[in-house]
């Protein structure tokens, strides 16, 4: 289970870019994170795992105050959280395998990863989970070789070699044509349908959220703005999410 | 003018600042104005007639480089003359030609002093470079212009003829006397060959080649190691708390101190092995062996792999502890004993090659003892064996000065390696203890340990200090920093509410930040004036090396004094923050990186060449340690930006799946800087070369020397040929690095 309260993310230049959230998310939940672009999602989301100092409030995962251990402890906390990110974010000159092992990082010493060196076992690991994602035969390509969607699924995959219990997705499939985007979001669905994850997904699309979340979290300037069922969401929630001018526009 | 009461001020303002903007110009104009009185810049000189001739004559030489030479057979043809008509009988004698045909005429063929005499010559060497010469019956001869072209250097028409005039020079006492008129010709015989100043050149370029690629070969790792620490990006977000930071430099200490006391004998004594001193030379190459692969099987015994079993720290046992121990233990002692024994295994190899390569070498050379500058004439096997033998000897003479200079730091090894181990033990268990202290518990061993680390701090930076005048504002600037760091702390925890820096009034930052000030500079001043720094910055003296008896401990009482200044500012700053606040140990470290890279980036290799010149003598060694200092701190920064330009996503990703810091630089950050870092190395070995060409000017060895030797001996042409030859090297390296780094970007 994970507990935000009273969430704040104040940057170094003043800017106020998480204001006073808080909500609850028990294990096995899909959430979408929704907000007009510069609401704070990706704040959120790199709160979450620490990647941003959050400045004040509390985030509580399975009941261990995150905010209050210590970069090694975090370190540790990290390893069961996977994240994946709009720019797929692969070392794009390794190859698609090491990319996928890299995930692996956190539970290896470190003196055998200076070495290049993984179990066995892991790079079964690794292998599998790309077959789990559909692009087994390009273990050993360059991760630059693959198309958008199938780096995606790289990232994936490197996230499914932590073995986590969270999964955090800022905007996964903003930079993927729809039909790609359909396939990676199915993905995600199974991880948490048949993996029992939780999901924190971040979304463009009201769309893609009312297809597959559980519930739907949005921000606005900051703020949580909106927490509910996708169902819930009708035209007027939708104009105060996203603005009088906005229009729903689907992504089928 | 001013009706309207609104534009009125507003246009005096705006006359105001047109009026400054004339002043600023009018300022800089006789400010840059001035620079051309500074620079002495004086357009009378270079019209002068005899600086005109000379700079003539200079660029004619160097462009005229002596690049081939050809041998040269000179023959003479002569015609008599006598002093003063009449004023003897002797006959004055036919011109005899030459058997090759040449003959020379004059006429007429006797006169005085001041005389115009036409010279004709015939059916001699076509084309031949020629100098007529007045040779007189005794005393030296005198070149003779040709009054008509009014040059000495005359060359003859394809006919082999010439025909001119020529003055009678002022001979005193040989009225009376015949004298000769002396047609001297040379022309070429034999094949054109490469001068020897070519063939000098071309063994220096190739020395001064050499010298900028072993600088860059030495700087690339140095540097490519401070890149990462002089890289904002991956310094920034590391953090300690002070409690693991005192723990890290305390024990450090002790351990560098321990190794480098305990340990090298160990280290030395490895090597003697290595060189099969110890058990001879069949042990010396297996136990080294032996006792790596032993101490692998242990170290992985020791280190499954993986290890999943904590959620975080705190699960950390005694047990853990335990193995953390003896892994390095385990781990100091055999990479000292493996560098130590492949030291010494270098060496005796070194010994071997060296046999080795004589061996290979053709039993003649061996006898005529030749040196390599020397050139033989040489069969093509003969010439394969001796680049073999030369080959074979340089790989050995490399083993043995890595070997020695391995040797010759096994202290520092030794020091600083179990200085590392004992640091990370020592703070990997006090971790979680540390952590749980009680409040109060925190600031007292906050004071305690950074007391203690203060004083070592101190006393090293007035180790230092006692080097050379400028170092000595090591220490109070230290005591500044820490001094104004203790003020402006004490206001922000005591006076101003607890607030995130981003909420906190202006004000509030202003006051911390001129509070730092003046414990600054008052810092500053009371840690100078304690050690007497003014005098040594006066003088040039530096402190005086008397001793106190610490604890039974002879130590330089400067020292001692410094490391109690450190012990009580330290123990005060560490009471004041407690063992558990952060300390930004990365931005600290990127700072102080950046500004060694840039300090060093800041003084010119010809500077650091002539102090090292100093040290290790006039040769291309002087050359390489200034190229290599001077290319460690250039490449660092040319590093360093590249990582800072790395795309931060993917260190991202990989810091999200809990990797540490090590394993974020080599998944994320290593495999996106190697094409720049080749680029770079590169460009950085195109401007060594450049470098090199000059530093022999200083005594930097290379092609340098040869030139500035040719220029002050005035030798333009043979100069030429050393500035033909920088010239066409650089412009290669300039095409092929830019080739290269446009084929990697
Ligand atoms: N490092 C930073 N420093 C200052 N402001 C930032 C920084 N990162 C993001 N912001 C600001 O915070 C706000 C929220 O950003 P972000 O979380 O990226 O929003 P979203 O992901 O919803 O588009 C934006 O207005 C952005 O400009
Ligand atoms: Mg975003």
């Amino acid at each position: 289970m994970l507990e935000i309260k009273n969430l704040t993310k104040i940057y170094d230049n003043g800017f106020k870019a998480l204001d006073n959230v808080s909500f609850t998310i028990p294990d096995g939940q899909f959430v979408a994170l929704i907000g007009l672009s510069g609401s704070g999602k990706s704040t959120l989301l790199r709160c979450i795992n620490r990647l941003i100092e959050p400045t004040e409030g509390q985030i509580i995962w399975n009941g261990l105050d995150l905010t209050a251990i210590s970069d090694e402890d975090m370190r540790l906390v990290r390893r069961r959280m996977g994240m994946i990110f709009q720019q797929f974010n692969l070392v794009k000159r390794s190859k698609v395998i090491t990319n996928v092992l890299a995930g692996r990082l956190g539970y290896m010493s470190p003196m055998y990863s200076l070495l290049n060196y993984f179990p066995a076992e892991d790079k079964q690991d690794a292998l599998a989970n790309l077959q789990r994602v559909g692009i087994g035969e390009q273990a050993y390509k360059r991760a630059s070789e693959l198309s958008g969607g199938q780096q995606q699924r790289v990232a994936i995959a490197r996230a499914l070699m932590q073995n986590p219990e969270l999964m955090l997705a800022d905007e996964p499939v903003a930079s993927l044509d729809p039909a790609t985007s359909h396939g990676v979001m199915k993905y995600l669905e199974d991880l948490n349908k048949e993996d029992g994850l939780s999901i924190i997904c971040s979304l463009h699309f009201l769309s893609l959220a009312r297809a597959y979340s559980d519930r739907v979290i949005a921000l606005k300037d900051g703020k949580l703005e909106f927490d509910g069922p996708p169902e819930l969401i009708d035209n007027v929630r939708f104009k105060e999410i996203y603005g009088e001018d906005a229009v729903e526009v689907g992504i089928n | 003018m001013n009706n309207n009461p609104q534009t009125g001020p507003k246009t005096t303002r705006h006359a105001l600042i047109r009026f400054l903007i004339v002043v600023a110009a009018v300022i800089g104009f006789v400010f840059y104005s001035y620079g051309w009185t500074v620079t002495e810049v004086d357009l009378d000189k270079p019209q002068e007639a005899q600086r005109q001739e000379n700079v003539g004559n200079a660029l004619r030489e160097l462009l005229s480089p002596r690049i081939f030479t050809q041998e040269r057979d000179v023959i003479e043809i002569t015609a008599s003359f006598l002093m003063t008509c009449g004023s003897s009988d002797v006959e004055i004698p036919d011109s005899v030609a030459h058997e090759s045909g040449g003959i020379v005429t004059i006429s007429p063929t006797c006169g005085e002093e001041g005389d115009v005499v036409d010279v004709t010559v015939s059916n001699f060497a076509a084309l031949a470079d020629t100098r007529i010469r007045w040779i007189p019956p005794e005393g030296q001869s005198r070149p003779r212009e040709d009054l008509i072209t009014e040059r000495e250097e005359i060359v003859l028409d394809s006919t082999g003829s010439f025909s001119g005039q020529i003055e009678v020079p002022r001979i005193r006492g040989s009225e009376g006397q015949l004298h000769q008129v002396a047609i001297r010709s040379a022309f070429p015989s034999g094949p054109v060959e490469l001068s020897d100043i070519t063939q000098l050149t071309i063994l220096r370029m190739v020395e001064t080649i050499f010298m900028a690629l072993l600088a860059t070969s030495i700087a690339i790792p140095i540097a490519s190691l401070i890149s990462f620490f002089a890289a904002r990006n991956l310094m920034r977000p590391i953090r300690l708390t002070v409690g693991k930071l005192f723990m890290a430099v305390l024990f450090f200490a002790i351990g560098a101190v321990a190794g480098a006391s305990l340990l090298s004998g160990f280290g030395q004594f490895a090597a003697r092995v290595g060189q099969g001193e110890e058990y001879g030379i069949v042990v010396g190459i297996i136990a080294p062996i032996v006792v790596v692969v032993l101490a692998i099987v242990g170290l992985r015994y020791l280190n499954p792999p993986t290890d999943k079993s904590k959620a975080t720290l705190a699960d950390t046992t005694a047990a853990d502890h335990l193995r953390g121990m003896i892994n390095a233990v385990l781990l100091t002692l055999l990479i000292v004993f493996a560098v130590g024994a492949l030291a010494g295994f270098f060496v005796w190899l070194a010994a071997q090659l060296q046999v080795i390569g004589e061996s290979v070498r053709p039993e003649f050379l061996k006898e005529l003892g030749i040196t390599r500058e020397e050139i033989y004439p040489l069969n093509p096997f003969e010439w394969t064996q001796n680049a073999t033998a030369d080959g074979i000897k340089a790989i050995g003479t490399l083993l043995d000065i890595i070997g020695t200079l391995i040797t010759l730091i096994m202290p520092i090894i030794a020091g600083v390696v179990t200085g590392i181990s004992l640091s990370n033990v020592a703070s990997q268990v006090a971790t979680v203890p540390l952590r749980t202290l009680p409040k109060t518990l925190q600031h007292i061993m906050g004071s305690i340990l950074g007391a203690l680390v203060g004083a070592i701090l101190f006393a090293v930076l007035a180790y230092l200090g006692m080097s050379a005048a400028l170092f000595g504002l090591l220490v109070p600037i230290a005591a500044a920093i820490i001094a104004g760091n203790i003020l402006s702390i004490i206001y922000t925890q005591m006076v101003t509410p607890p607030n995130p820096p981003p909420n906190r009034p202006r004000a509030h930052v202003m006051i911390a930040s001129g509070l730092f000030w003046i414990g600054a500079v008052i810092a500053f001043v009371l840690a100078f004036n304690t050690l007497n720094v003014g005098r040594a910055l006066v003088d040039g003296t530096l402190p005086p090396t008397t001793t106190s008896s610490i604890l039974g401990v002879e130590l330089f009482t400067y020292m001692v004094t410094s490391a109690g200044v450190g012990f009580v500012l330290c123990g005060i700053a560490g009471a004041l923050v407690g063992t558990n606040s952060n300390f930004a140990l990365g931005s600290t470290l990127y700072n102080l990186s950046r500004t060694a890279l840039n300090t060093i980036r800041s003084i010119e290799p010809l500077i650091m060449g002539l102090v090292f010149v100093v040290w290790v003598g006039i040769g291309p060694f002087a050359g390489v340690l200034a190229l290599t200092l001077h290319s460690i701190a250039a490449l660092g920064k040319l590093y360093s930006e590249q990582v800072e330009n790395i795309d931060p996503g993917p260190v991202e990703a990989i810091q999200s799946t809990g990797a540490g810091w090590l394993q974020t630089v080599v998944f994320a950050v290593i495999p996106q800087i190697i094409p720049p870092y080749i680029a770079f190395t590169m460009y950085r070995w195109d401007i060594n070369v450049r470098m090199s060409t000059i530093i022999g000017f200083v005594g930097g060895g290379g092609i340098g020397l040869l030139l500035q030797q040719q220029i002050n001996l005035l030798r333009y042409r043979d100069a030429g040929v050393a500035v033909l030859a920088i010239a066409i090297v650089v412009s290669f390296l300039d095409y092929t690095s830019a080739y290269i780094r446009e084929r990697l970007t």
